[in-house]
């Protein structure tokens, strides 16, 4: 699953560390996130969508 | 945007202290097992620090490198969904490790005994044959997995960060 994590974070001005402490995750899961080296759980999936105010296909995408 | 986070700081510091404390106690037991391998080829004990030093570096190891590992093994509540996934992939590492390792050390031991020939192993197989009491051989097994635990955890968070 691709995603824009990475972007979104980006136009905030955030830091993986300030992204980690909104989403109540550690900075090497927002990382690993980012990376595509893992794909969130849909609870953490949800809780992105809603923190930058959009659905979860516009963040996430699948590859296929 | 929405301001979603309500958990509590004592979670959020748990989750990073996750690693941190991950990465501690991987350096106390690389340089334990720096020791160890010291110590047994060249016979200096504890890189032929002063006793106290010496003393000093196993009043910190044990918590560092045993207990604590112990206890970041167990506690479900001090790992984010990416650290508990880095830890389902160690454990699916370390169930085939300690299933292969004793076979294969088995099967090297029986394949010296058929080249060597006798009764009596090698010389510088003798430990493998040394008398040890049972809580002696529970320790170590203990020790053993808990620092595999900790250097395989350490190794899969760093192909996975690559």
């Amino acid at each position: 699953v691709k995603n824009r994590l990475k972007v979104l974070r980006a136009e905030h001005d955030w830091s993986q560390a300030e992204l980690a402490g909104r989403l109540d995750v550690s900075r090497q899961a927002v990382n690993a996130i980012e990376t595509g080296k893992h794909d969130p759980s849909l609870p953490l999936a949800f809780k992105i969508a809603r923190l930058f105010d959009m659905s979860i296909e516009e963040i996430f995408h699948d590859e296929a | 945007m929405t301001e979603i986070s309500s958990t509590p700081i004592s979670t959020k510091l748990r989750y990073r202290m996750y690693f941190w404390l991950m990465d501690a106690s991987f350096a106390v037991i690389v340089f334990a097992l720096a020791g160890e391998v010291l110590d047994a080829l060249t016979g200096v004990y504890a890189f032929g620090l002063p006793e106290v030093l010496a003393i000093a570096f196993q009043v910190i190891g044990i918590p560092l490198g045993l207990l604590l590992p112990t206890f970041l093994i167990s506690i479900p509540a001090w790992r984010d969904e990416y650290a508990d996934l880095l830890w389902k992939k160690t454990v699916g590492v370390i169930v085939i490790v300690f299933a292969v390792v004793p076979m294969a050390v088995f099967i090297g031991v029986w394949i010296v005994f058929f080249i060597v020939g006798g009764d009596e192993p090698p010389e510088w197989l003798g430990p493998l044959f040394a008398e040890k009491s049972l809580i002696g051989v529970i320790l170590r097994i203990w020790y053993v997995f808990t620092a595999s635990f900790v250097v395989i955890f350490q190794i899969v968070r760093w192909s996975d960060s690559r």
